[in-house]
């Protein structure tokens, strides 16, 4: 059973043209005949985990950065933490590093990385695409930064976890249970057509990543 | 016809022509034309015919406002001619004719209107009952507007929807709007604007007259290049809004083009504010024959001249009600239009300036005088006017009259708001009597029409809604801007003149050709509202959605019974405010679909996918629908199925026993690791919602499973029922996280012997035990080895993402075996051979524990009494006469009656069977049925009864005990080779 590989809920009818593996994910970095952007990429492979306690703040001794706010988001290097109430938190691993408090024994913690597919939407005019599938205010200009939305995209509960939404470039993350990944991306790429969006690989989300300042 | 010289208010393009069919004929048009003013430029003046009488009609108000102008474009009826941009190659038809539109060979039907009184489809032709089918038939053939095309010969149409976020909407794009716009993006708020026409402008768009020094048409051009040039402001042109509903959300629709990503778009809007400037639009004036082809509103026949450069007549007689009226008159004039005459029904209050214009020219100009009657076959030829009083008629020929009563607001989007409108007896228009919290309103819709006044109004709107979006605003001075809105001119609600006569043909609605005789037979029929009487006489109801008779109706009624003004009320407008393709509310029209791990690797072409709830499961891998070898690798081999879409949560905390001991019936402290207790969720009224294992994982932390149908419940339920406590603890949805497959049959230890090297012997994990493996050196799985399927089983769950592996190892692994993909229906006949329930299934609404022969989960030891239905089962356990759960045998010569099928005895229904199914294993037809309890006697025989549209089928069966295959369990707690 060695070298046994994990498969993403989403499938783009793209060829790949770069695929590197992660933990048994064989993940595209780059399709072939790749549009230039805005893009749709999947990111189901990254490593994510829900921490719970009545007292969200006990988890600082770990190191882990709480929002103060629910629907607030913190950002450590790479790892990320969206607050979803009073007594959870998710913590994203957006370059698919494991960081070492992580302990899936503890009760506390519980690896979700397999329940929910990940969409980012990286690019110009994401708030244009954004904008053709949920009436919410993702890109209010009088918010905060970073952020989180939970609500329903095409009537499925859904995470929007706004990454960046600076002029240049915008991104942001979809997550949606893990069942609903492929048609959830194809429902998204369908509304973005008219905006350009087409299917991309994670080397432009790396990018994206490596190089903004926080 | 040849077009009138250029200006710079034209909207046409005169370079670019477009061809397009007429009724088969080709045409040109141009580049910014409707298609209405195509047609009209090219001298059709019968679009269509009405839709009672086959009356012939033509262009009148050029906003879309009646069905009047309804056509056919390639193939889609009611498309509205007027507010259609024309394209290249559009194929348009006349609507509601027989024989040609000229020619209507059911024109007729205009004589037999003596046949036809208001209310006649409730009142006529019903007696013989039997009589009314068929006369319905005849009369929706004779009447009606377009034929919907139900081949599959549609054009794709391309339809979107879109969501825009703003601070402020605006709805209306002339010179109210726009600075109420402008107003509010100047503060940095988010402003969308929507417009119906494709420009903004309004009523300035067309006028020359000069205000302060400028042109309306070039103040228009200025303001809309400071809308466009503003970056706070979103323009939607061609968009018409739907709906204005509570917490300000509108939704419109946008009209594409073919260069458009779509030809309609929904667009829904959730502002903080919203301001209301939809304008005005132009009351009919009624009188006989008044829509006519060749008779028209003031605005249809000058922006005919001004946007489009179409004469609209050669020989004019206007019939006014306001000095917008006086203004075209002498504007069309100067454009060479032949103005016979000028009547206007007002006495005083006209403005000198226009009068004097008038007279200069030499145009008769009376007052106090209104339309009697217009004549004509196919057109108007005639026009008779008098005083109001009918005094000094005269008679005039003419092929253009252009008659209006006046204006009357749009209030659509108030009325769709809850604004409670009310009769102004000054402006005589129908006013909000208060708004609703966060909307206002200016320009022509408050009675306003001086141009300063508008603009001042409606910047005042803007800043009004801005405050409401959170700007400050506090360095305007509103005061001081409320003081330059002075009161709008008086109005008039003369409708038609006194001598009128009876109103055969005086219409007050187009769409359904109500006249003011059908007004005044509803009255007599004793319906004094106008509500009603736009029900029963049919006013109002057709596609102009009240846009020509919404005003004129409850004032002729007045006029009729002479109430006094605090006595009329207007009809209300609901959304859609305008009619809307299907496809549109559509949108995207996604479905989305919920797809197991496993979906790929089960993907062969014998596969059958089923919807079970949110999910896509697999029903069967082959065409048979007795499912012969999925059933016999289950009960003879090995088999595997995809289970992941049970509910699957992990719950931990100091108080997560509690919370289990509230939801479950049975005694959850008795959950110990290693092990699985089988149990079940109640509800208040003690019927069965769910049932499933529970396992002790840690220290406070358990893991429970819960049917597929339920899992999307379960937290929500679990917290429900434990929310005035105050519990501390906390639960993980795992059901997408973890994937889930049965091992099922009785070689199924030994092929998962093959893929792990961890003891799976019955000595540690024995039936009903629980154990955390490997598979291989990756995968860490949960065991649960439970029997549903009455056979040796585990059930395997792991990360998801191993899913499709996991199933093909499995395939392989047990290739020796025979192993079996199976799917749902195999399921449901194994487990219902073993006598095992599905919720829903087996269960009804109020079906209880005790009905189903699980009393035995229930802790009746539990002295606090808080499980949620323990006390309900109680109070049931007393009663006698409840449905019972019970076995059944076919009689084998009867056939196999459906799920469903009912249960009866001396002609009274007694239950219903739940599941039938035709057992191989077993070679009987066996079934599981709720039967009342006098029928639950073992040997009792019972009668069943169907009939499902293909006859009457009857079937007898013997109660028999449960479960049918293997009473004892030794199958599923096979402990294997020692």
């Amino acid at each position: 059973m060695a070298g046994i590989l994990r498969h993403s809920p989403v499938k783009f009818d793209l060829q790949p043209a770069v695929m590197e593996e992660k933990q048994g994910w064989q993940v595209v970095q780059e399709y072939l005949d790749q549009k230039k952007g805005p893009l749709l990429i999947d990111l189901s492979h990254t490593p994510s985990w829900y921490f719970q306690d009545k007292d969200l703040s006990s988890f600082t001794s770990l190191g882990l950065k709480i929002p103060s706010q629910n629907n607030g988001i913190t950002r450590q290097g790479n790892l990320f933490v969206s607050r979803m109430n009073d007594t959870q938190c998710q913590v994203w691993s957006l370059d698919s590093q494991v960081p070492a408090f992580v302990d899936t024994h503890e009760m506390h913690c519980t690896q979700i990385t397999d329940g929910q597919a990940v969409l980012g939407l990286v690019g110009e005019n994401v708030q244009g695409i954004v904008e053709t599938f949920t009436p919410q205010d993702v890109f209010a200009p009088d918010s905060e930064p970073m952020g989180l939305f939970q609500a329903p995209l095409f009537h499925i509960p859904c995470q929007i976890l706004v990454l960046d939404r600076s002029e240049k470039i915008q991104v942001i993350l979809i997550a949606c249970p893990r069942g609903y990944g492929n048609d959830m991306a194809r429902a998204i790429l369908k509304s973005g057509d008219s905006q350009n969006l087409g299917p991309g690989g994670e080397k432009d989300f790396l990018s994206w990543l490596n190089n903004t300042e926080f | 016809m040849t077009r009138l010289p250029q200006s710079d208010t034209q909207k046409i393009d005169r370079n670019s022509s477009l061809s397009f069919t007429w009724q088969g004929r080709s045409f040109e048009g141009l580049a910014g034309d409707s298609v209405a003013s195509a047609l009209y430029a090219s001298g059709i003046r019968i679009f269509g015919r009405s839709l009672k009488y086959h009356r012939p009609r033509g262009l009148y108000s050029l906003d879309g406002e009646s069905a009047n102008t309804l056509v056919n474009i390639n193939g889609q009826c009611n498309v509205r001619s007027e507010t259609t941009l024309l394209e290249s190659g559009v194929r348009v038809k006349a609507q509601n004719y027989r024989g040609s539109v000229e020619k209507d060979q059911f024109s007729f039907l205009n004589l037999l209107d003596g046949f036809m009184p208001a209310g006649f489809f409730y009142r006529s032709l019903h007696k013989p009952y039997s009589l009314w089918p068929l006369a319905s038939k005849f009369i929706r053939k004779m009447a009606g507007t377009g034929v919907l095309d139900t081949s599959d010969n549609w054009e794709d149409k391309k339809f979107t929807e879109i969501y825009p976020n703003a601070d402020v909407c605006v709805i209306g794009g002339g010179p109210a709007g726009m600075k109420a716009a402008l107003a509010a993006a100047d503060c940095g708020l988010r402003v969308i604007l929507l417009e119906i026409r494709s420009w903004l402008g309004g009523n300035y768009d067309w006028r020359v007259r000069r205000y302060e020094g400028e042109s309306l048409h070039l103040r228009a051009q200025k303001l809309s290049s400071l809308v466009e040039a503003h970056k706070n402001i979103w323009i939607f042109r061609q968009t018409a809004v739907i709906d204005l509903s509570g917490s300000n959300q509108v939704t419109a629709f946008q009209t594409g083009s073919r260069d458009t990503a779509y030809d309609q778009r929904y667009i829904h809007v959730r502002p903080k504010s919203v301001v209301v400037a939809t304008g005005a639009i132009e009351r009919p004036m009624i009188f006989e024959q008044n829509e006519l082809p060749g008779i028209m509103q003031v605005g249809c026949a000058w922006r005919l001249a001004r946007t489009y450069g179409i004469m609209p007549g050669k020989r004019a007689v206007f019939c006014v009600g306001d000095d917008l009226g006086l203004e075209a008159a002498n504007d069309l004039s100067n454009l060479g239009l032949d103005v016979k005459t000028i009547a206007d029904l007002r006495t005083e209050g006209h403005d000198p300036e226009l009068v004097r214009a008038i007279e200069k020219k030499g145009i008769p100009f009376l007052t106090g005088t209104i339309a009697l009657s217009a004549r004509g076959r196919k057109q108007i030829s005639s026009v008779t006017f008098s005083s109001i009083d009918g005094s000094n008629p005269q008679t005039l020929e003419c092929d253009l009259l252009v008659a209006s009563a006046g204006l009357t607001p749009v209030t659509g989007p108030l009325n769709a708001a809850g604004a409670k409108m009310k009769f102004d007896e000054h402006t005589c228009f129908f006013l909000p009597e208060s708004m609703p919290p966060k909307v206002h309103a200016a320009g022509r819709i408050m009675g306003m029409n001086d141009p300063v006044v508008l603009e001042n109004q409606g910047r005042l709107a803007g800043l009004r809604a801005a405050t409401d979006a959170g700007a400050d605003i506090s360095d305007f001075d509103l005061e001081a801007l409320q003081a330059k809105i002075t009161r709008p001119a008086k109005g008039n609600k003369i409708a038609f003149s006194s001598k009128l006569g009876m109103g055969r043909k005086s219409f007050v609605c187009f769409d359904e050709d109500g006249t003011v005789k059908s007004v005044r037979q509803s009255m007599d029929q004793g319906f004094d509202k106008p509500e009603l009487i736009k029900r029963f006489g049919g006013f109002g109801l057709g596609p102009g959605q009240s846009g020509i008779p919404g005003h004129n109706l409850p004032l002729v009624m007045s006029d009729l019974e002479k109430y006094s003004s605090q006595n009329i009320s207007p009809t209300n407008i609901r959304s859609p405010l305008v009619p809307i393709l299907m496809g549109t509310v559509n949108g995207h029209g996604h479905i989305l679909k919920k797809y197991t791990p496993m979906k790929d690797p089960q993907t062969t072409a014998d596969t059958e996918f089923i919807r079970t709830g949110s999910w896509m499961r697999a029903n069967r891998f082959s065409d048979d629908l007795d499912c012969v070898k999925e059933v016999r690798a289950v009960r003879n081999n090995a088999a595997i199925m995809d289970v992941s879409t049970l509910g699957k949560f992990k719950i931990f905390g100091p108080d997560s026993l509690k919370a289990l001991q509230r939801v479950y019936i049975s005694d959850m402290g008795r959950v110990v690791p290693d092990r699985l207790k089988y149990s079940a969720m109640l509800n208040t009224s003690g019927a069965l919602v769910d049932d499933g294992v529970v396992t002790k994982t840690g220290e406070n932390e358990y893991y429970l499973t819960t049917s597929s149908a339920w899992a999307s419940q379960a937290e929500s339920w679990i917290r429900y029922h434990t929310r005035f406590e105050n519990l501390d603890f906390h639960m993980v949805n795992l059901t997408d996280t973890l994937a889930a497959i049965n091992l099922a049959g009785p070689r199924s230890r030994e092929v998962l012997n093959k893929i792990t090297d961890d003891d799976i012997s019955d000595s540690v994990l024995p039936y009903m035990g629980y154990k955390e493996i490997q598979l291989g050196d990756m995968v860490q799985a949960r065991v649960l080895r439970v029997g549903f399927l009455g056979e040796l089983s585990y059930e395997l769950h792991f990360p998801a993402s191993y899913g499709s592996a996991i199933w093909e190892r499995l395939l392989t692994a047990g290739a020796g075996y025979d192993i079996q993909p199976i799917g749902l229906e195999a399921q449901n006949i194994c487990r219902m051979e073993k006598g095992h329930i599905i919720i829903g299934l087996e269960t009804e609404q109020n079906t209880n524990l005790l009905d189903l022969g699980l009393g035995f989960l229930w802790d009746q030891n539990d002295e606090t009494n808080q499980k949620t239905g323990s006390p309900a089962l109680g109070f049931s356990q007393k009663k006698n006469g409840r449905t019972k759960l019970v076995g059944l045998e076919i009689n084998p010569n009867d056939g196999i009656p459906g799920d469903g099928a009912i249960v009866y005895q001396d002609n009274t229904i007694m239950g219903h069977v739940c599941t039938v199914r035709n057992s191989i294993t077993l070679d009987k037809v066996l079934a599981m049925a709720l039967v009342k309890e006098p029928l639950a006697v073992k040997g009792k025989t019972i009668h069943i009864y169907q009939n499902e549209g293909q006859g009457e089928k009857r079937f007898t069966a013997t109660v028999v005990p449960m479960p049918f295959y293997d009473p004892q369990g030794l199958r599923l707690k096979d402990k294997g080779e020692a």
